[in-house]
């Protein structure tokens, strides 16, 4: 059931176009956020708003990738190359036949481990365009995950928002992806995005909730703790669990 | 008046600190805007001269070239160290640094050979491979700026509160974005020498504006502000050293 009465009406307008709703996110205006809390469907729209940005990333990868094939080398031809350099080095004349057999078997092995990784952060134009549906998902995905708990945290601290009031909100966090678009041009790094996301996110919570900026500081942490918490102990449990199999299976053979 | 037309008098406002400046972001319901637009645009200034820097000097020499370059340069230092003296008298040493010096020298020879192959069997002609190089990195500096110019302003705050201040997140950015005038002289980064010492001006100016940034946009002295900025740096620091500390006096007990 929505509360509308958790969240004060703003003087502004209602929530505007696409572009000035991610300036104003970006910019941290809070009757962006306000707008898109009291929006008459703000999870609709929030959802339009996180496909319409995914997409729109994707595509911009999709180039991207076209012209990071267009101007690298042919990742084969390379391979084979340096391959040929390393059996060529004069430290291989230091080791005997069979030494020297041995340690190319284990080179060639390390090899095409190393080469296999470094492959898979050379995404082909295939793998970026199945980013126009995987994007948006992850973001979608993401959005709903983070945004329950981060409903539940703001709530437990005082906040006083409904949760599809937060998840609209909370929608405009992800206008920061938008600029990842640059991408379109290879090689260029957006590291700093990831911060101005989390930004973003603390001032929809701070906004629709009605908290003070402390408590929306963890209401913005807490759901990024609780999921690196749960990850560390589920990652335990299974090594417990591996170890006490390994443990039966030899003390069985014993 | 045109979105751009006071990134000049904020540049020169930041640069001499002028308080006027600083409050007027801090006060203005778009500063956040303002001081985006500001250090975005210094930002890809400072980049297309180093692009422009990059492009030209990418286009004028190959990387199989700059390897032979550098293969030739280590050939001339051995012959120096030979001349004088070297590891006469050690023919194990001498062994050594022959077996050293034809590695190196194969391993450049191979760098050359991957280099002249990677040039082959791209498609793109090189001047495309060295454009979209150039205009990488042009791009990526404003997002490496703006990574670090909101993740310091966020820490920084949080201390700023605690010490008693009253800015806000807004107030904060707005303010702290003044902190990219300085670094305009990163553009002559390039030049031998005198690029680092510019450099290091630009950071230490740099701090002397973030300092009086946190202190305008949370209402707080210089002192206060100083401590505010320096906290994020100072707490690692006292906990790595009171980490080392502990596993000196454990090893010490332990010996």
């Amino acid at each position: 059931m929505i509360d509308d009465s958790a969240v004060p009406a703003a003087p502004e307008a209602p929530r505007q176009g696409f572009l000035p709703t991610v300036l104003g996110a970006l910019t941290l205006q809070e009757s962006a956020y306000r707008a898109a809390a009291e929006d008459e469907h703000p999870i609709r729209n929030g959802l339009i708003f996180l496909v319409m940005i995914g997409v729109v990333v994707a595509v911009a990868g999709v180039i991207g990738a076209g012209i990071t094939w267009w101007i690298s080398p042919d990742l084969a031809s390379l391979r084979d190359a340096i391959w040929q350099g390393l059996q060529g080095m004069p430290w291989r004349e230091q080791f005997s036949g069979s030494e020297l057999q041995q340690m190319d078997a284990q080179m060639q092995e390390t090899f095409d481990q190393v080469w296999q990784i470094v492959s898979g952060f050379t995404p082909g134009i295939g793998q970026a365009a199945a980013g126009v549906v995987f994007t948006p998902l992850a973001f979608i995905v993401g959005w709903f995950v983070y945004g329950l708990l981060a409903h539940g945290f703001a709530r437990l601290l005082g906040g006083h928002a409904s949760l599809p009031q937060t998840y609209g909100a909370l929608s405009l966090a992800y206008a920061p992806n938008l600029l990842n678009a640059v991408q379109v041009v290879p090689m260029v790094q957006t590291a700093g995005l990831a911060m101005w996301s989390t930004v973003c996110t603390y001032v929809a919570l701070k906004t629709v909730h009605g908290i003070s900026p402390g408590r929306a500081f963890w209401a913005t942490l807490l759901p990024f703790l609780l999921v690196v918490f749960v990850a560390v102990g589920l990652g335990l449990a299974i090594g417990l669990v591996a170890a006490a199999a390994l443990a039966q299976f030899f003390g069985g053979m014993a | 008046m045109s979105a751009f037309a006071d990134i000049l008098p904020l540049l020169r406002g930041a640069l001499v600190l002028d308080d006027a400046t600083f409050e007027s972001l801090r006060d203005d319901p778009g500063g956040l805007l303002r001081g985006l637009r500001f250090l975005v645009t210094i930002a890809l200034a400072v980049g297309l001269v180093l692009a422009l820097y990059g492009f030209f000097s990418g286009m004028l020499s190959s990387p199989s070239e700059q390897i032979g370059q550098a293969a030739t340069e280590i050939d001339q230092t051995f012959e120096m160290i030979e001349g004088f003296g070297g590891f006469s008298g050690d023919p194990e040493a001498e062994a050594i640094m022959e077996m050293i010096l034809d590695n190196v020298k194969a391993g450049l020879s191979m760098g050359a050979g991957i280099a002249e192959v990677a040039e082959e069997t791209t498609p793109a002609p090189r001047v495309f491979v060295v454009f979209f190089q150039s205009l990488a990195k042009m791009l990526s500096l404003p997002f490496a700026w703006l990574g670090l110019w909101l993740l310091w302003g966020v820490l920084t705050l949080l201390f700023a509160r605690l010490y008693g201040g009253t800015g806000t997140i807004q107030q904060m950015l707005a303010v702290s974005a003044l902190v990219a005038a300085p670094h305009v002289l990163d553009a002559f980064g390039f030049l031998p020498c005198l690029g680092g010492l510019l450099g290091l001006i630009a950071t230490l100016w740099a701090i002397v504006v973030y300092v009086k940034a946190t202190a305008v946009a949370n209402r707080m002295g210089y002192g206060m502000a100083t401590l505010a900025v320096f906290t994020p740096i100072l707490i690692p620091i006292v906990l790595s050293a009171c980490g080392l500390l502990a596993i000196l006096v454990a090893s010490g007990g332990n010996g």
